[in-house]
């Protein structure tokens, strides 16, 4: 099932994007709930995880139009799961970091940083060129490499 | 190590957020339930081999509201789609009907202008508005409702209990409203719903 193989990394894509957790939680049962009511017209003519990144990504845009306002803010908490617990200090701050980058540069950084995934993997899901990939992604390390160096992760925790 | 490797192994730890366990449990009752509703409005064709399947499967609380006006239209036996969509429309009825029934709802059907109350049992709770003319060739594109929450309904709200709702027409899209009680609280799958509240 999709949920069970996916549904983690949807969720950090949600959340790291849109930095905020309770919207996360929303949208991601909001994504599945559209898996499972448009799964008939799923034609095969991609495969099912881009398919389910294209839900993932209307939702999210959805989202922002409503919301009429681009997130910039990131409600944080610590709640990050029974395998971070020791690190949690170390994860809120990484995701603190993430409020330096726009949108379409948190898209990436998820992807390509967070999920390990290559260019080509992550243009496919998130449906843009690759060099929209490259570009973006540069200029996402460089703002990230900059918030990294005036050390506001401390040494010890990183 | 290249400065990429560096990142990921810096941001590793975010890697290993997860779902939590609640909201986990919940997008699995949405889903079961989901198909489940599903079930109850067979005539939509996009449903109808995995609502079959998860058919035997679900046992949850649902209550179908059948919803057949539209505009100048009141009366569900007047409504022209009703009347062209023929069977469909009656059977929906029926169906919807025989589940609320099941749930102890009496009178599901509603029209444009009504109030109405439900009461919400403790769990999972299903509001499902049938469209009879969704398999008309015709008119299904252009499916056009509002629905007024009476009260003090939100998304997030804390809640167990009644549910107030009119029924009125608007040129919106709300054809289809979800709502879902876990642990007492009240989630609408509806996007026009959530901005509204």
């Amino acid at each position: 099932m999709l949920f069970e193989r996916y549904g983690d990394e949807v969720y950090r894509y949600i959340r790291f994007t849109l930095g905020d957790q309770t919207e996360a939680d929303d949208i991601l049962q909001e994504v599945f709930l559209r898996v499972l009511q448009s799964w008939n017209r799923f034609k095969n003519k991609s495969s099912s995880k881009t398919w389910l990144w294209s839900i993932t990504n209307n939702c999210m845009k959805e989202n922002f139009r409503k919301r009429k306002r681009v997130h910039n803010n990131v409600a944080l908490n610590d709640d990050f799961g029974d395998d971070t617990k020791g690190d949690s200090t170390l994860a809120l701050q990484l995701e603190q970091s993430l409020e330096c980058l726009s949108v379409t540069q948190r898209q990436v950084f998820v992807e390509r940083i967070i999920h390990e995934k290559s260019t080509a993997e992550t243009a496919e899901v998130l449906g843009w060129s690759e060099s929209k990939v490259r570009t973006t992604l540069h200029r996402a390390l460089k703002k990230i490499q900059t918030w990294l160096t005036e050390g506001r992760i401390s040494d010890e925790q990183s | 190590m290249s400065n990429l490797d560096d990142l990921r192994n810096k941001y590793s730890a975010l890697s290993k957020v997860k779902v939590s366990d609640g909201v986990r449990e919940r997008v699995h009752k949405i889903i079961q339930n989901q198909s489940t509703a599903v079930v109850s409005s067979k005539s939509k064709c996009h449903f109808n081999a995995l609502g079959t399947v998860v058919a035997a499967l679900a046992a949850v609380a649902i209550v179908v509201v059948g919803f057949y006006s539209i505009s100048n239209h009141t009366s569900p036996a007047g409504h022209p789609s009703s009347q062209s969509t023929g069977q469909t429309a009656a059977s929906q009825r029926y169906r919807a009907q025989e589940v609320a029934s099941t749930y102890g709802i009496m009178n599901p059907i509603v029209t444009t202008g009504d109030v109405r109350n439900i009461t919400i049992p403790q769990n999972t709770v299903y509001i499902y508005f049938v469209d009879p003319r969704y398999d008309d060739p015709v008119t299904k594109a252009t499916v056009v409702y509002n629905i007024t929450l009476l009260g003090t309904f939100k998304k997030g709200d804390l809640h167990a209990g009644k549910l107030t709702y009119k029924i009125t027409p608007d040129a919106k899209k709300i054809w289809n409203i979800v709502g879902y009680n876990q642990n007492n609280r009240i989630v609408w799958q509806d996007s026009e719903l959530k901005a509204a509240h």
